[in-house]
């Protein structure tokens, strides 16, 4: 086995949290579709004059519509997954080399003929590509399963159509995630490597190391510049890939409700791989800068954990 | 022979404490050699060095290779094992196996495997879970199934149980240990590993004060138990440490031809233990 495959699995060995997490939120999606499905719990869309069930508004709906509702459904169970994805990264990221130094294991792992480029390198690709993948493989079971007790609670009520929509909704929003997570993860790399130097650096308090320094650049250029170019900055990198990376609003499905209790209209996208456009992201400086400061930030990581002694 | 380990005028300073100054050694290869010294000496500090732990002024050589560059290529032939429990805790033993194997291009894991298993440590316990005893010997293990020149040991049997520490250099002796190997180890328990040592260099606040092999000991060094009578004839041929035992004095020589001191009493070897008191205190003195 190769070098950076046994310390891809050595971070899944001491960082459980990183597969655990996911899949206890997995677990509760599957949870919440049983109760749905058992008739416990009712999903119900209500709005002013609009009171209407779940089923009901499947049962108005053909082929092209449902699959559309179920992307639509599976892209936001996919956008909570992704926020605690991304919080047990920043987690990960922050005890990845600070674990090391606090037990003194960092002898240990400094005995073995692995070079510290190696080893810093497995931790920003454990964040950047191993944690996204097992994410994606978690949420494609979730929705797998999350289908199955759908389509079977609909055919029992008399409908194939969940059976017949449901893996082509799927597979559409898989290939999707998989390029949601790629472009997250180019664009988060400055910030993943911040925190893996923070992590290389602090003697201890990680998290607000990780924070305060950046915190503090915003509030002394708005003291002495009164300008806010730092914290703009940070905030499009927190928020400013998916509007680079998607257009908006292209072969819309339109739905039309009209009953006793509702009325009611959604448009929604036949199949949100149609949204990915990576136009805008490719040729915009804020990637490649992103990846630029992304290096310069792991080659101090590496730096700091090959030259410093504190044992 | 070849020498593994090539020091010039290594140096290293701690804010005001000079932990290393100017320390010169060789370390050939086939020998077992004792880094003896009081606390605070820079035992650790040179080790530290040795391995590319630790940044440092001064030429120094490791298997041709400079440690504070190429450390992850002199691991490839240096093994050690601190002076505290360093295997990580989350670990499991069958992990800590598994790991050896890919990272390490010289380790043999059946080698290890057998080491183990006259062990009473089990293959499927979490690391955190064992005792400081077993968590040494699966150290122990894991270094000597690995095909390494050079092993250092820091302090390796620092809070073990006497039957613990009896064992660790018993099993290194036996199994570990041949011509083609060579061992450098530090410890507070002298006695421990003076019988297993070819070579002891003593360090004193941050200098090399001694740099022999074991029969060069026995060949410079005489100490006689001597009279009260004779005791200023004793003296007067400058001892380099005196200490009274049972009514009697003791001498410690240093370089005095045998005929010389024949006359005064009884002559022996010293033990490392009176030798480095002698050469440690006496130059206080």
């Amino acid at each position: 086995m190769s070098t950076m495959t046994t310390l891809l699995r050595r971070e899944t060995w001491e960082h459980r949290s990183i597969y655990i997490a996911p899949a206890i939120f997995a677990g509760l999606f599957v949870l919440l579709a049983l109760l749905a499905a058992a008739g416990a719990i009712q999903i119900q869309v209500s709005e002013p004059g609009v009171d209407l069930d779940l089923r009901s508004m499947i049962g108005s709906m053909d082929a092209r519509q449902l699959g559309a509702l179920i992307q639509t459904g599976l892209a936001s169970m996919a956008v909570f997954f992704n926020v605690v994805v991304l919080l047990v990264t920043v987690f990960y990221l922050l005890d990845s080399l600070y674990a090391e130094r606090k037990d003194r294991s960092i002898l240990f792992w400094k005995s073995l003929p692995v070079s510290d480029l190696a080893v810093v390198s497995s931790k920003l690709l454990t964040a950047a590509v191993l944690i996204p993948l097992i994410s994606a493989a978690l949420f494609l079971a979730t929705a797998v399963v999350v289908f199955l007790i759908a389509g079977t609670f609909a055919l029992f009520s008399g409908s194939g159509i969940v059976f017949a929509v449901g893996p082509g909704a799927i597979a559409d929003t898989m290939i999707t995630l998989i390029y949601a997570l790629l472009v997250q993860s180019l664009w988060y790399l400055p910030l993943f490597a911040w925190l893996l130097l923070v992590s290389a650096w602090s003697r201890r308090t990680v998290l607000l190391w990780a924070i305060l320094p950046l915190w503090a650049v915003a509030v002394l250029e708005q003291m002495f510049l009164s300008t806010h170019m730092f914290a703009e900055l940070l905030r499009e990198r927190l928020v400013g890939v998916f509007p680079l990376a998607f257009n908006t609003k292209v072969d819309e499905v339109e739905w039309a409700y009209s009953g006793e209790n509702a009325d009611m209209h959604l448009s929604l996208t036949e199949s949100l791989r149609h949204l990915i456009d990576p136009g805008a992201l490719l040729f915009s400086p804020g990637l490649w800068g992103g990846l630029v400061a992304a290096a310069v930030l792991t080659a101090a990581a590496i730096w700091i954990r090959r030259y410093r002694d504190e044992t | 022979m070849t020498n593994l380990v090539k020091a010039r005028n290594l140096s290293k300073r701690f804010g005001k404490v000079q932990a290393l100054d100017g320390v010169d050694l060789e370390i050939p290869e086939g020998r077992i050699v004792g880094l003896i010294g009081p606390n605070g000496a820079g035992k650790t500090t040179a080790l530290k060095a040795l391995l590319g732990l630790t940044p440092f002024t001064g030429e120094l050589e490791v298997m041709g290779l400079d440690p504070r560059r190429e450390r992850h290529r002199v691991m490839q032939d240096v093994c050690f094992i601190a002076d505290v429990a360093v295997l990580p805790r989350w670990l499991k033993v069958g992990q800590a196996l598994q790991l050896t194997e890919s990272l390490h291009p010289r380790f043999n894991r059946d080698r290890a495997e057998q080491l183990l298993a006259a062990s009473s440590v089990r293959p499927d316990s979490r690391i955190g879970q064992l005792s400081k005893g077993m968590v040494t010997q699966l150290h122990l293990a894991l270094v000597m199934a690995i095909d390494a020149k050079l092993l250092v040991l820091d302090e390796p049997t620092i809070g073990l149980d006497i039957i613990y520490r009896k064992d660790f250099y018993t099993t290194l002796l036996n199994d570990y240990f041949d011509e083609g190997r060579t061992i450098l180890v530090t410890t507070h328990q002298v006695e421990e590993i003076e019988h297993i040592l070819t070579d002891v260099l003593f360090i004193n606040k941050g200098r090399i004060v001694l740099d022999e092999s074991m029969e060069r000991i026995g060949e410079r060094f005489a100490q006689v138990s001597v009279g009260p009578e004779k005791a200023a004839a004793a003296r007067a041929l400058q001892p380099l440490y005196e200490q009274e035992m049972f009514g009697r004095k003791v001498f410690l020589y240093q370089d005095r031809a045998p005929e010389q001191l024949a006359g005064l009493g009884e002559t022996r070897v010293p033990g490392i233990a009176d030798l480095f008191v002698a050469k440690i205190k006496g130059a206080v003195a």
